[in-house]
């Protein structure tokens, strides 16, 4: 088991431009050492996958993006979404093996075990895969809502991005650039041009949140092709997936990278209301 | 928003208004620009340099601001107060603004020597070609006339450039500290620094010269030895002196052309009086160990390591902030050099060839009787030039010596810096009128240690050395090596001295200031924009300089 973040991107993969990694099973979580830590043998079987992750993008010790993926997380009914921590910027076996047991800790904190009662999910035996991806410099962060979450309306879609990693998009640190689309024929009916205070960049060892210098703060962070770009992507995800998608995007040097897609799961409780 | 508030009088002044709606205006006098009292033909062509040229620059350039000058107490004021505009129309015009500044930025250097530079060697070529002596009188009139005309387009084409020369580096500083914090105010500078430019090349030519001669006993002797102003009648007595002052010659030819004072064209040229250059070559000659093209290069390598770790710092920033930095260093690396070269053509070549015409104009003036003596022309104003050498023989010498009592009157009177009206609030926060503060100064702090002044950060570096007051280069000769140069202003005239001094303290001006531009070229240390370090300090003070933060100490008495 893999958990379903992981089962999706490892499925997209085959088609779309998605950053290579590897991953931690619920099963290894099991594994655990006392005090929560990583034991030896799953520790060479991290290093031995680091390894061939380095020589694959030809560089010694490549950044990566640690984040978890609860076996029934991002599954159609409970996204929780920010529940697990995401740790990015990390180089090194040592480093990876370290934010794999605060992944594994954060599984247990009294916040998620809430969630999971309020979802009914079991409590004992929490387990949790770890999806380590190597880390996307992103210029451009982007979040696509397939349909309009805000009003329902399944004709639209919502793209919205900001410049640097996409923390500050999660985070709700700033506000971002929003785009409402036409799904029929990916026209542009509304662009909302935001001052973008904050942006989140790879510093030593971790991530930074900083200001947003001032001259590019009202600079649109997407020229309207690329919108159109991903509208296109999101319709193709949505057919495949067979439900309305969330996706979380990069745009590096001019590359455009999956990160994530999941199934909007408020989706049945907005259809409803 | 508060009241405008009148600025009241000192006692001892009453109002000089030209008009009453004067006093409704928030006057500045130019420091910077003019050391004492103006003449009446400075004074008209300093209204055309301001009321045509920056107020074409404004409005090509969509700055909702308009400049003025004027001349109270004989002496040189200016304005450029802001255009009062609805929040809707501001904001429509800041637009523009941002788009007609942005889409000069990228295509200076390319302007320059497309556009630009043609046009202005154009007309100075035309105007150094012109034959003076064996003009008709009425000819010359013509020729005058023409003169002024040309020189209003060449105040557009001053400013045209002068803004967008300034904007990128106001911009590429904010920048700076926004992605690297602003601990050490003058590091940003320091990535475009160590350029070559004409201020550069002038000085380093005038080196070379110094070297020449420091390889020739004989002419060594003779500069070391006489005062400046008399170096060159010895030097024509041997024929190693003249061959030595025929490379002299050459030297003025190109670089010559240029006044002891910004734009005016009533003081003598190098040409005419060499005496400022020969200065600078005792001062070369007094520090043999000086070197300044190795100066250059030791900027220019600490450049390439600064850009160098800025650029492996933003490597893990979004594209747009490298793009951003990257444009608008490039724009800042072309804007430092243009600062200085337009300054070569347009202040320095242009006044100096613009009084050629009107000394020619004086002569005639003078031969007929018309005026008294040939430099009498510069208490005239080019309108009254023009009418008196079409119009015949009027005896002007009356008026004349009215304007020069006028002058004499005010000479050394202490006036007010600020005039008129105080506007209501603070001005607009846009990056132009921020580059204008940048480039004029603002108000310095006070400090409440009698022994400290305060004043803007202008050439990074801390040195002591006693201070010596300049009010104008006739007091350069007291200069000497290691000394702190006190000045209310340093024209550019001045900058070769900062060849020779440790350290430069101004009244006015700010970091983009010409001061602190050049201060940072030759590497030296400078507090800018101080106030009044002119009266507050006084010659043989021990002072410290501390350029990096704004700050000069008086050590000892």
């Amino acid at each position: 088991m893999v958990g379903a973040k992981a089962a999706h991107l490892s499925r997209l993969a085959q088609r779309h431009c998605i950053p290579p990694g590897f991953c931690l099973t619920a099963d290894a979580h099991l594994t655990r050492e006392f005090g929560g830590r990583v034991g030896m043998n799953l520790r060479s079987a991290i290093a031995r996958a680091y390894k061939q992750l380095a020589a694959r993008c030809g560089s010694d010790s490549p950044a990566v993006a640690v984040r978890s993926s609860a076996i029934d997380e991002d599954g159609p009914h409970a996204s929780f979404a920010g529940q697990h921590e995401t740790y990015l910027n990390i180089r090194g076996v040592e480093s990876i093996c370290d934010a794999v047991e605060r992944c594994w800790a954060s599984a247990q904190t009294e916040q998620v075990l809430a969630y999971r009662r309020r979802h009914n999910l079991p409590i004992d035996q929490v387990r949790i895969a770890v999806l380590i991806q190597l880390l996307v410099p992103a210029d451009v962060s982007a979040v696509l809502f397939s349909i309009n979450p805000v009003t329902c309306a399944r004709d639209e879609m919502v793209l919205t991005a900001s410049w640097g990693l996409g923390e500050s998009i999660a985070g709700g640190t700033v506000t971002p650039d929003m785009w409402t689309i036409c799904k029929a024929d990916r026209a542009i009916l509304r662009e909302q041009i935001a001052s973008k205070q904050r942006m989140t960049v790879s510093m030593l060892g971790g991530v930074r949140e900083i200001d947003v210098p001032r001259l590019m703060r009202a600079q649109p962070s997407l020229e309207p092709d690329r919108v159109r770009e991903i509208a296109t992507l999101g319709i193709t995800l949505e057919r495949h997936v067979g439900w309305p998608v969330d996706l979380e995007l990069a745009l590096a040097a001019g590359r455009l990278y999956l990160l994530q897609c999941r199934p909007i799961t408020t989706l049945p409780r907005l259809l409803s209301n | 928003m508060t009241a405008p508030t009148r600025i009241p009088l000192p006692d001892h002044l009453s109002p000089d208004w030209e008009k009453p709606e004067d006093a409704d205006v928030f006057w500045r006098q130019d420091r910077m620009h003019y050391d004492g009292p103006i003449m009446h033909l400075d004074d008209a062509l300093m209204r055309t340099f301001y009321s045509r040229g920056m107020n074409h620059a404004f409005e090509l350039y969509g700055l909702p601001m308009r400049a003025e000058a004027r001349r109270f107490w004989a002496h040189h004021y200016e304005t450029q107060a802001p255009v009062p505009l609805a929040p809707t129309e501001m904001a429509a015009m800041e637009a523009h603004s941002e788009r007609a500044i942005g889409a000069v930025l990228g295509q200076m250097q390319q302007k320059w020597d497309s556009e630009w530079l043609p046009e202005i060697r154009a007309t100075l070529d035309a105007w150094e070609a012109f034959d003076l002596a064996g003009t008709p009188t009425s000819e010359l009139a013509d020729h005058v006339e023409q003169v002024v005309e040309q020189l209003t387009r060449l105040f557009e084409i001053h400013f045209e450039i002068a803004i967008p020369a300034m904007v990128p580096l106001s911009l590429f500083e904010e920048l700076y500290f926004e992605l690297f914090g602003d601990e050490d105010r003058l590091r940003p500078y320091k990535l475009v620094q160590g350029y070559e430019n004409k201020t550069v090349q002038s000085g380093n030519a005038l080196w070379r010269l110094s070297q020449q001669a420091a390889a020739i006993p004989s002419v060594r002797d003779v500069i070391v030895a006489h005062p400046a102003d008399d170096v060159v009648t010895r030097l024509e007595q041997t024929d190693e002196g003249r061959a030595f002052l025929s490379d002299l010659a050459a030297y003025l030819d190109e670089f010559g052309r240029r006044s002891e004072m910004w734009w005016s064209v009533a003081r003598p040229s190098w040409i005419e009086d060499p005496s400022p250059a020969i200065e600078i070559i005792k001062g070369y000659l007094a520090q043999p160990e000086k070197n300044p093209e190795l100066e250059q290069a030791a900027l220019a390598a600490e450049r390439e390591q600064l850009v160098a770790e800025a650029r492996e710092q933003l490597q893990t920033f979004p594209q747009a902030v490298r793009d951003q930095f990257e444009f608008l260093l490039q724009a800042g690396r072309v804007g430092t050099v243009l600062s200085e070269d337009h300054g070569y053509w347009l202040d320095f070549r242009a006044a100096s060839d613009a009084r050629q015409v009107f000394l020619e104009a004086g002569r005639r003036l003078a031969a007929t009787g018309a005026i008294e003596a040939t430099n009498d022309v510069f208490h005239l104003t080019p309108t009254e030039i023009i009418a008196a050498l079409r119009g015949g023989h009027d005896d002007l010498r009356t008026q004349i010596d009215s304007r020069k009592e006028e002058i004499e009157r005010y000479r050394g009177v202490e006036l007010p810096l600020m005039v008129g009206t105080q506007p209501p609030g603070p001005p607009p926060d846009n990056p132009g009128t921020r580059t204008l503060a940048k480039f004029f100064g603002v108000p310095p702090q006070t400090s409440n240690d009698p022994n400290i002044l305060l004043g803007a950060p202008g050439s990074a570096g801390v040195v002591r050395g006693p201070a010596r007051i300049v009010r104008t280069l006739d007091d350069a000769d007291k200069i000497g090596p290691g000394d702190v140069m006190i000045a209310e202003t340093t024209a550019p005239p001045w900058t070769p001295l900062f060849s020779t001094v440790a350290a430069v303290v101004t009244d006015t001006g700010g970091v983009l200031s010409h001061c602190a531009v050049v201060a940072r070229e030759y590497g030296i240390p400078a507090v800018v924009g101080t106030g009044f370090a002119t009266h507050r300090l006084h010659d043989g003070q021990m002072v410290e300089v501390d350029g990096g933060s704004g700050v000069v100490r008086i050590i000892a008495e």
